[in-house]
Protein backbone atom coordinates (compact mmCIF):
# COMPACT_ATOMS: atom_id res chain seq x y z
CA UNK A 1 0.00 0.00 0.00
CA UNK A 2 1.47 3.43 -1.09
CA UNK A 3 0.72 6.46 1.31
CA UNK A 4 -0.09 9.59 -0.48
CA UNK A 5 2.26 12.07 0.97
CA UNK A 6 1.33 15.49 2.05
CA UNK A 7 0.95 18.22 -1.10
CA UNK A 8 3.98 20.62 -0.21
CA UNK A 9 7.15 20.13 -2.18
CA UNK A 10 10.53 22.29 -0.99
CA UNK A 11 13.13 23.52 -3.31
CA UNK A 12 16.18 25.12 -2.13
CA UNK A 13 17.40 28.98 -4.08
CA UNK A 14 20.18 30.59 -4.25
CA UNK A 15 19.50 33.85 -4.37
CA UNK A 16 21.28 37.58 -4.21
CA UNK A 17 20.17 39.75 -1.42
CA UNK A 18 21.89 43.20 -1.09
CA UNK A 19 25.07 41.30 -2.70
CA UNK A 20 25.15 38.52 -0.85
CA UNK A 21 24.12 35.16 -1.87
CA UNK A 22 21.74 33.41 0.34
CA UNK A 23 20.39 29.37 0.22
CA UNK A 24 16.54 29.68 1.24
CA UNK A 25 14.45 27.00 1.19
CA UNK A 26 10.84 27.72 -0.54
CA UNK A 27 8.11 25.24 0.02
CA UNK A 28 4.55 25.47 -2.38
CA UNK A 29 2.11 23.85 -2.43
CA UNK A 30 -1.38 24.07 -4.96
CA UNK A 31 -2.43 25.93 -7.63
CA UNK A 32 -3.85 29.57 -8.41
CA UNK A 33 -3.44 33.16 -7.63
CA UNK A 34 -0.10 32.94 -5.20
CA UNK A 35 0.53 33.44 -1.50
CA UNK A 36 3.65 34.11 -0.06
CA UNK A 37 3.83 33.50 3.85
CA UNK A 38 5.82 34.84 6.00
CA UNK A 39 7.32 33.35 9.25
CA UNK A 40 7.42 34.69 12.79
CA UNK A 41 10.18 35.78 14.59
CA UNK A 42 13.30 33.32 15.18
CA UNK A 43 10.65 30.21 13.88
CA UNK A 44 10.69 29.31 10.54
CA UNK A 45 7.81 28.00 7.08
CA UNK A 46 6.73 25.21 8.92
CA UNK A 47 4.19 27.93 10.97
CA UNK A 48 2.54 27.54 7.60
CA UNK A 49 1.79 23.87 7.33
CA UNK A 50 -2.22 24.12 8.20
CA UNK A 51 -2.32 26.40 5.41
CA UNK A 52 -0.58 24.69 2.86
CA UNK A 53 -2.68 21.35 3.73
CA UNK A 54 -5.66 22.90 3.16
CA UNK A 55 -7.31 21.59 -0.32
CA UNK A 56 -10.24 23.94 0.02
CA UNK A 57 -7.62 26.96 -0.80
CA UNK A 58 -5.05 24.82 -2.50
CA UNK A 59 -7.65 24.11 -5.37
CA UNK A 60 -7.56 28.48 -5.69
CA UNK A 61 -4.27 29.18 -4.53
CA UNK A 62 -0.49 28.41 -4.99
CA UNK A 63 0.77 28.80 -1.11
CA UNK A 64 4.67 29.98 -0.79
CA UNK A 65 6.58 29.97 2.55
CA UNK A 66 10.30 30.05 2.82
CA UNK A 67 12.26 30.19 5.45
CA UNK A 68 14.25 33.51 6.04
CA UNK A 69 18.51 33.14 5.96
CA UNK A 70 19.58 32.00 9.54
CA UNK A 71 16.33 30.33 10.23
CA UNK A 72 14.57 26.55 9.63
CA UNK A 73 16.30 24.91 6.35
CA UNK A 74 18.02 28.02 5.08
CA UNK A 75 21.10 28.23 6.66
CA UNK A 76 23.57 31.20 7.41
CA UNK A 77 25.89 32.31 4.73
CA UNK A 78 29.36 31.97 5.45
CA UNK A 79 30.92 33.66 7.77
CA UNK A 80 28.16 34.30 10.08
CA UNK A 81 29.85 33.04 13.15
CA UNK A 82 31.68 36.56 13.10
CA UNK A 83 28.58 38.37 13.00
CA UNK A 84 25.67 39.46 15.18
CA UNK A 85 22.32 39.08 13.22
CA UNK A 86 20.16 41.82 13.36
CA UNK A 87 17.12 42.28 10.98
CA UNK A 88 16.61 45.78 9.31
CA UNK A 89 13.76 46.94 7.67
CA UNK A 90 16.31 47.40 4.38
CA UNK A 91 17.44 43.54 4.61
CA UNK A 92 14.15 41.76 4.83
CA UNK A 93 12.31 43.42 2.07
CA UNK A 94 14.90 42.60 -0.16
CA UNK A 95 14.86 39.17 0.97
CA UNK A 96 11.24 38.97 0.39
CA UNK A 97 11.10 40.77 -2.76
CA UNK A 98 14.38 38.84 -3.86
CA UNK A 99 11.96 35.29 -3.42
CA UNK A 100 8.89 36.75 -5.06
CA UNK A 101 10.68 37.55 -8.40
CA UNK A 102 12.77 34.48 -8.31
CA UNK A 103 9.61 32.46 -8.33
CA UNK A 104 8.45 34.70 -11.00
CA UNK A 105 5.58 35.36 -8.96
CA UNK A 106 3.14 37.49 -10.71
CA UNK A 107 1.22 40.08 -8.17
CA UNK A 108 1.46 37.82 -5.01
CA UNK A 109 -0.51 38.33 -2.08
CA UNK A 110 1.83 38.62 1.04
CA UNK A 111 0.57 37.30 4.26
CA UNK A 112 3.12 37.39 7.24
CA UNK A 113 2.41 37.11 11.01
CA UNK A 114 4.27 38.84 13.65
CA UNK A 115 7.24 40.67 12.06
CA UNK A 116 6.14 39.37 8.85
CA UNK A 117 2.41 41.05 10.25
CA UNK A 118 4.57 44.60 10.29
CA UNK A 119 6.88 44.21 7.53
CA UNK A 120 3.48 43.66 5.29
CA UNK A 121 2.76 47.17 5.61
CA UNK A 122 6.43 48.00 4.50
CA UNK A 123 5.84 45.86 1.12
CA UNK A 124 2.47 47.82 0.57
CA UNK A 125 4.17 51.15 0.94
CA UNK A 126 7.24 50.49 -0.96
CA UNK A 127 6.46 47.68 -3.31
CA UNK A 128 2.39 48.02 -4.02
CA UNK A 129 2.81 47.71 -7.75
CA UNK A 130 4.22 44.07 -7.27
CA UNK A 131 1.57 43.01 -5.03
CA UNK A 132 -1.97 41.85 -5.10
CA UNK A 133 -2.60 42.49 -1.56
CA UNK A 134 -1.28 42.23 2.15
CA UNK A 135 -2.94 40.35 5.17
CA UNK A 136 -0.79 40.86 8.14
CA UNK A 137 -1.09 39.26 11.72
CA UNK A 138 0.24 40.57 15.04
CA UNK A 139 1.64 43.95 13.20
CA UNK A 140 1.75 47.16 13.74
CA UNK A 141 3.14 50.53 12.72
CA UNK A 142 5.20 50.17 15.77
CA UNK A 143 5.47 47.10 17.97
CA UNK A 144 7.63 47.92 21.22
CA UNK A 145 9.10 46.08 24.21
CA UNK A 146 9.92 43.10 22.41
CA UNK A 147 13.82 43.62 21.67
CA UNK A 148 15.83 42.43 24.63
CA UNK A 149 19.36 40.86 25.37
CA UNK A 150 18.52 38.26 27.64
CA UNK A 151 18.22 35.30 24.94
CA UNK A 152 22.20 35.44 24.45
CA UNK A 153 22.78 35.62 28.00
CA UNK A 154 25.23 32.79 29.16
CA UNK A 155 22.84 31.88 32.11
CA UNK A 156 19.80 31.36 29.78
CA UNK A 157 18.66 28.28 27.70
CA UNK A 158 17.37 29.85 24.93
CA UNK A 159 16.03 26.35 23.48
CA UNK A 160 13.42 26.43 26.34
CA UNK A 161 13.06 29.91 27.66
CA UNK A 162 12.77 31.50 23.93
CA UNK A 163 9.61 29.71 23.20
CA UNK A 164 7.98 29.68 26.28
CA UNK A 165 8.47 33.38 25.99
CA UNK A 166 6.54 33.30 22.70
CA UNK A 167 3.99 30.38 23.47
CA UNK A 168 2.60 33.21 26.61
CA UNK A 169 1.19 35.22 23.70
CA UNK A 170 -1.29 32.26 22.67
CA UNK A 171 -4.73 32.05 23.82
CA UNK A 172 -4.78 29.18 26.73
CA UNK A 173 -7.93 27.83 25.26
CA UNK A 174 -6.67 26.65 22.24
CA UNK A 175 -5.71 23.40 20.53
CA UNK A 176 -2.97 22.16 22.50
CA UNK A 177 -1.07 20.01 20.01
CA UNK A 178 -1.05 23.45 17.90
CA UNK A 179 -0.02 25.57 20.66
CA UNK A 180 2.24 23.02 21.90
CA UNK A 181 3.91 22.71 17.67
CA UNK A 182 4.43 26.05 18.08
CA UNK A 183 6.59 25.96 20.96
CA UNK A 184 8.50 22.74 19.21
CA UNK A 185 9.23 25.34 16.19
CA UNK A 186 11.01 28.11 18.85
CA UNK A 187 13.10 25.68 20.32
CA UNK A 188 15.27 24.89 17.04
CA UNK A 189 15.89 28.41 16.41
CA UNK A 190 19.03 29.18 16.54
CA UNK A 191 21.38 31.44 19.11
CA UNK A 192 20.11 35.35 19.15
CA UNK A 193 18.03 34.90 16.06
CA UNK A 194 14.55 35.41 17.66
CA UNK A 195 16.38 38.17 19.17
CA UNK A 196 17.72 39.65 15.95
CA UNK A 197 14.32 39.16 14.02
CA UNK A 198 12.97 41.16 17.00
CA UNK A 199 15.55 43.73 16.48
CA UNK A 200 13.50 44.49 12.89
CA UNK A 201 9.67 44.23 15.02
CA UNK A 202 10.91 46.32 17.94
CA UNK A 203 13.32 48.83 16.79
CA UNK A 204 14.17 48.96 12.97
CA UNK A 205 10.61 48.97 12.14
CA UNK A 206 7.97 52.12 12.22
CA UNK A 207 6.13 53.52 10.33
CA UNK A 208 4.20 55.62 12.43
CA UNK A 209 3.93 58.84 10.78
CA UNK A 210 3.65 57.21 6.98
CA UNK A 211 0.57 55.03 7.15
CA UNK A 212 -0.81 58.04 5.27
CA UNK A 213 1.92 56.78 2.19
CA UNK A 214 0.06 53.33 1.66
CA UNK A 215 -2.43 53.22 -1.34
CA UNK A 216 -4.61 50.64 -0.69
CA UNK A 217 -6.88 50.73 -4.25
CA UNK A 218 -3.20 49.59 -5.44
CA UNK A 219 -2.68 47.05 -2.78
CA UNK A 220 -5.37 46.20 -0.35
CA UNK A 221 -4.25 45.76 3.25
CA UNK A 222 -6.08 43.99 5.86
CA UNK A 223 -4.57 43.44 9.63
CA UNK A 224 -6.06 40.91 11.94
CA UNK A 225 -4.46 40.82 15.67
CA UNK A 226 -5.65 37.92 18.39
CA UNK A 227 -7.24 39.34 21.57
CA UNK A 228 -4.76 37.31 23.79
CA UNK A 229 -1.57 38.95 21.97
CA UNK A 230 0.07 41.45 24.57
CA UNK A 231 3.24 42.05 22.24
CA UNK A 232 1.10 43.23 19.65
CA UNK A 233 -2.19 44.33 21.22
CA UNK A 234 -5.45 44.72 19.25
CA UNK A 235 -5.72 48.33 20.14
CA UNK A 236 -2.49 48.80 18.36
CA UNK A 237 -3.24 46.78 15.13
CA UNK A 238 -6.56 48.82 14.90
CA UNK A 239 -5.06 52.36 15.75
CA UNK A 240 -2.78 51.50 12.62
CA UNK A 241 -6.06 50.64 10.38
CA UNK A 242 -7.87 53.78 11.51
CA UNK A 243 -4.06 55.70 9.80
CA UNK A 244 -4.34 53.86 6.81
CA UNK A 245 -7.19 54.69 4.34
CA UNK A 246 -9.10 51.97 2.94
CA UNK A 247 -7.56 49.35 5.51
CA UNK A 248 -9.63 46.57 6.83
CA UNK A 249 -9.50 44.31 9.63
CA UNK A 250 -9.17 44.21 13.80
CA UNK A 251 -9.37 41.77 16.20
CA UNK A 252 -10.03 38.73 16.65
CA UNK A 253 -11.73 36.88 19.50
CA UNK A 254 -10.10 33.99 21.12
CA UNK A 255 -6.76 33.60 19.74
CA UNK A 256 -2.86 34.95 20.78
CA UNK A 257 -0.14 35.91 18.90
CA UNK A 258 -0.14 32.68 16.83
CA UNK A 259 -2.59 32.84 14.95
CA UNK A 260 -1.86 30.64 11.52
CA UNK A 261 -0.67 27.92 13.30
CA UNK A 262 -1.94 28.11 16.99
CA UNK A 263 -5.34 27.76 15.55
CA UNK A 264 -6.02 27.37 12.45
CA UNK A 265 -9.18 26.41 11.77
CA UNK A 266 -10.12 29.72 13.85
CA UNK A 267 -8.01 31.92 12.21
CA UNK A 268 -8.89 30.99 8.67
CA UNK A 269 -13.09 32.12 9.81
CA UNK A 270 -11.39 35.82 9.58
CA UNK A 271 -8.56 35.64 6.88
CA UNK A 272 -10.44 33.88 4.24
CA UNK A 273 -12.74 36.60 3.32
CA UNK A 274 -10.36 38.79 2.86
CA UNK A 275 -7.75 36.23 1.10
CA UNK A 276 -10.54 35.65 -1.56
CA UNK A 277 -11.58 39.37 -2.36
CA UNK A 278 -7.85 40.62 -2.77
CA UNK A 279 -7.88 37.12 -5.24
CA UNK A 280 -10.88 38.79 -7.23
CA UNK A 281 -9.21 41.88 -7.26
CA UNK A 282 -5.59 40.60 -8.72
CA UNK A 283 -7.53 38.65 -11.40
CA UNK A 284 -9.74 41.69 -12.58
CA UNK A 285 -6.36 43.78 -12.04
CA UNK A 286 -4.36 41.35 -14.30
CA UNK A 287 -7.40 41.34 -16.73
CA UNK A 288 -7.12 44.82 -18.27
CA UNK B 1 -2.01 31.08 49.80
CA UNK B 2 -2.91 33.27 46.97
CA UNK B 3 -5.18 35.20 49.63
CA UNK B 4 -6.98 31.67 50.16
CA UNK B 5 -7.71 31.54 46.27
CA UNK B 6 -6.25 28.68 46.09
CA UNK B 7 -6.16 25.10 47.73
CA UNK B 8 -2.66 24.63 48.74
CA UNK B 9 -2.49 20.95 49.23
CA UNK B 10 -4.11 20.29 46.30
CA UNK B 11 -2.20 22.42 43.84
CA UNK B 12 1.28 21.07 45.44
CA UNK B 13 -0.33 17.87 44.45
CA UNK B 14 -1.04 19.13 41.48
CA UNK B 15 2.21 19.87 40.54
CA UNK B 16 4.07 16.72 41.98
CA UNK B 17 1.91 14.49 40.33
CA UNK B 18 2.34 15.80 37.18
CA UNK B 19 4.81 14.42 34.52
CA UNK B 20 5.55 17.36 32.43
CA UNK B 21 6.15 19.25 35.85
CA UNK B 22 8.13 16.60 36.89
CA UNK B 23 9.88 15.96 33.80
CA UNK B 24 11.33 20.09 33.14
CA UNK B 25 11.62 20.68 36.18
CA UNK B 26 14.22 18.10 37.15
CA UNK B 27 17.31 19.89 37.16
CA UNK B 28 15.34 23.04 38.64
CA UNK B 29 16.26 24.34 42.19
CA UNK B 30 14.73 27.31 42.98
CA UNK B 31 12.19 30.09 44.86
CA UNK B 32 9.60 31.92 44.82
CA UNK B 33 6.91 34.13 46.54
CA UNK B 34 3.54 34.97 45.57
CA UNK B 35 2.63 38.12 47.58
CA UNK B 36 -1.28 39.35 47.26
CA UNK B 37 -1.87 42.90 49.21
CA UNK B 38 -0.18 42.06 52.80
CA UNK B 39 -0.10 38.32 52.59
CA UNK B 40 2.62 36.67 50.83
CA UNK B 41 3.67 32.43 50.61
CA UNK B 42 7.05 31.28 49.41
CA UNK B 43 8.01 28.11 47.53
CA UNK B 44 10.87 25.53 46.63
CA UNK B 45 10.58 24.20 43.64
CA UNK B 46 13.76 21.58 43.76
CA UNK B 47 14.13 18.17 41.34
CA UNK B 48 10.30 18.76 39.87
CA UNK B 49 8.83 18.92 43.78
CA UNK B 50 6.98 21.69 44.66
CA UNK B 51 6.93 22.95 48.44
CA UNK B 52 6.58 25.36 51.10
CA UNK B 53 9.08 27.64 51.95
CA UNK B 54 9.19 28.40 55.41
CA UNK B 55 11.87 30.54 57.32
CA UNK B 56 13.30 33.94 56.72
CA UNK B 57 15.40 32.77 53.58
CA UNK B 58 14.21 35.43 51.04
CA UNK B 59 13.07 33.74 47.78
CA UNK B 60 14.77 34.35 44.42
CA UNK B 61 11.72 35.69 42.81
CA UNK B 62 8.68 37.89 44.14
CA UNK B 63 5.44 38.41 42.39
CA UNK B 64 3.38 40.92 43.84
CA UNK B 65 -0.33 41.85 42.13
CA UNK B 66 -4.01 42.76 44.00
CA UNK B 67 -5.86 39.88 44.79
CA UNK B 68 -8.07 41.03 42.11
CA UNK B 69 -5.52 40.84 39.26
CA UNK B 70 -4.63 37.17 40.75
CA UNK B 71 -8.33 36.41 40.46
CA UNK B 72 -8.19 37.47 36.94
CA UNK B 73 -5.18 35.20 36.10
CA UNK B 74 -6.54 32.15 38.32
CA UNK B 75 -10.01 32.01 36.15
CA UNK B 76 -10.37 28.81 34.47
CA UNK B 77 -10.11 30.71 30.88
CA UNK B 78 -8.51 33.70 31.76
CA UNK B 79 -9.70 37.01 30.01
CA UNK B 80 -6.61 38.24 28.01
CA UNK B 81 -3.76 39.34 29.21
CA UNK B 82 -4.16 37.42 32.28
CA UNK B 83 -3.17 34.07 30.84
CA UNK B 84 0.22 34.41 31.81
CA UNK B 85 2.29 36.41 34.24
CA UNK B 86 4.55 38.17 31.06
CA UNK B 87 1.04 39.14 29.73
CA UNK B 88 0.01 40.47 33.19
CA UNK B 89 4.19 42.17 33.56
CA UNK B 90 3.26 43.90 29.81
CA UNK B 91 -0.25 45.41 29.93
CA UNK B 92 -1.42 45.73 33.71
CA UNK B 93 -0.50 48.21 36.04
CA UNK B 94 -1.13 46.59 39.38
CA UNK B 95 1.08 43.50 38.74
CA UNK B 96 4.90 43.13 39.15
CA UNK B 97 7.64 40.76 39.69
CA UNK B 98 9.02 42.87 42.25
CA UNK B 99 12.14 40.58 42.46
CA UNK B 100 14.19 38.12 40.32
CA UNK B 101 13.10 38.73 37.07
CA UNK B 102 16.18 37.00 35.95
CA UNK B 103 15.74 34.08 37.76
CA UNK B 104 11.83 34.11 36.16
CA UNK B 105 13.44 34.09 32.79
CA UNK B 106 15.47 31.30 33.98
CA UNK B 107 13.09 29.48 34.49
CA UNK B 108 10.29 30.52 32.75
CA UNK B 109 9.60 26.95 30.80
CA UNK B 110 8.60 24.96 34.21
CA UNK B 111 7.61 27.91 36.23
CA UNK B 112 4.63 28.53 33.21
CA UNK B 113 3.50 24.74 33.94
CA UNK B 114 3.42 25.45 37.99
CA UNK B 115 1.44 28.61 37.59
CA UNK B 116 -1.06 27.19 35.35
CA UNK B 117 -1.58 24.04 37.04
CA UNK B 118 -2.79 26.57 40.01
CA UNK B 119 -6.08 26.91 38.21
CA UNK B 120 -7.22 23.96 38.56
CA UNK B 121 -7.29 24.45 41.99
CA UNK B 122 -9.08 27.62 42.48
CA UNK B 123 -11.64 28.17 44.77
CA UNK B 124 -14.56 29.15 42.21
CA UNK B 125 -15.81 31.51 45.22
CA UNK B 126 -12.84 33.26 45.31
CA UNK B 127 -12.73 34.39 41.39
CA UNK B 128 -13.15 37.85 40.86
CA UNK B 129 -17.39 37.84 39.77
CA UNK B 130 -16.46 38.91 36.35
CA UNK B 131 -14.37 35.54 35.43
CA UNK B 132 -15.99 33.09 37.96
Amino acid sequence: MTIAPEPIVGRYYPLEVQGRVQRIYVETSGDGAPVVCLHTAGADARQYRHLQNDPELLADFRIVAFDLPWHGKSLPPAGWWQEEYLLTVERYTATIMAVIEALALERPIVMGCSMGGSVVLELARSHADRLGGVIGFSGAAKVEGRFQDWPLAPDVNANQVVPSWTAALMAPQGPEAARREVWWIYSQGGPGIYRGDTYFYSDSFDLRGREHEIDTRACPVTLLTGEYDFACSPEETEATLARIPGAEGGRMAGIGHFPISENYPLCKTYFEPALRRMARLRAQRLAR
Amino acid sequence: MWQGMVDEAAWLHQVNADPEARLIGRYTDTSFEIVSGKLAAAYRLEAGVLSPLYGKARAAMVFSAPAVAWAAFLAPVPFPPNQHFLGMERRRSDFSIAHGRPAYIRHLRVLTRVFELARACAYPAALAPEVA
